[in-house]
């Protein structure tokens, strides 16, 4: 929009006219562009608008503080953001430090260990029972082991006392 | 605090098997033989589908079995299988 309002100058006096402008451009410089201004509408023109416009251009904005905190933090974590993406592999083994594999492999062997232990060295005994998928009220417990192992005689209970009754009673007669 | 919690679950994660296998072992159980298990299954099957009554029944006398003099089960137990066997025969 700003280059729009310009005014066109001579093109080999641009740079010239800016630092003229600024008040940084060397004596011969100044009395060359002087004189050249001295008849050139377009180079005056282009002098005037500078003077109308950068300081419009130039004018910095006051900013609040709150902006530039905010500008900060997301910036933090903008570089936070970045960096993790750059490492996301750690984070999958952020849990394991260096010390757990060794601690994993002591915790396994001591399993294994009791496990053996625990089975007698009667291991594939072990995974027979676990294919045999044993209702585990009979397995943990030693009376209802004893209950479903005496089922039979149970039920045959009375007869077998009936019968025991009457070898006594014809013993005594 | 998050990666204490990470470590406790992956142990036990990976004691678990162990523990089922551990809780699910018995002396009395493994030291049972083939055939003396497979009647113990094969009752327990059974028992699952008997009525409530016959259940019940079988409840007290076992019970009662139990309040028998050592000597008293010993011979009943021993008539028994002479029984069994000369079924099985």
């Amino acid at each position: 929009m700003a280059a729009k309002e310009l005014e066109t100058m001579c093109k080999q006096f641009e740079e010239d006219l800016v630092l003229y402008y600024y008040g940084e451009i060397g004596d011969n410089e100044k009395y060359k562009l002087e004189q050249h201004l001295g008849h050139c509408v377009g180079c005056g023109r282009f002098i005037e608008d500078l003077h109308r416009l950068l300081p419009h251009i130039a004018l910095p904005e006051e900013l609040p503080q709150s902006f530039w905190d905010d500008y900060y933090r997301e910036t933090v974590a903008k570089l936070r953001d970045q960096a993790e993406q750059k490492f996301y592999w750690r984070n999958l083994f952020a849990p394991m430090r260096i010390w757990m594999f060794p601690a994993f492999g002591t915790a396994v062997i001591a399993a294994l260990a009791f496990g053996v232990v625990l089975s007698k060295g009667n291991l594939p005994s072990l995974y027979n029972q676990a294919q045999e998928r044993i209702p585990s009220e009979i397995v943990t417990d030693t009376e209802q082991l004893e209950f479903f192992r005496s089922l039979d005689m149970l039920e045959a209970l009375s007869s077998l006392e009936g019968l025991e009754t009457s070898k006594a009673e014809s013993h005594t007669i | 605090m998050k990666r204490l919690v990470v470590s406790i679950l992956l142990s036990a994660l990976l004691l678990s098997p162990l523990a089922g296998w551990a809780a699910n072992n018995n002396d009395d159980w493994r030291n049972l033989s083939p055939k003396e298990k497979d009647k113990v299954l094969r009752n327990y099957q059974r028992w699952q589908h008997l009525p409530p009554e016959d259940k019940e029944h079988l409840r007290e006398e076992w019970d009662r079995w139990q309040r028998l003099p050592q000597d008293r089960r010993e011979r009943l137990k021993r008539r028994y299988e002479e029984r069994e066997r000369r079924d099985n025969r």
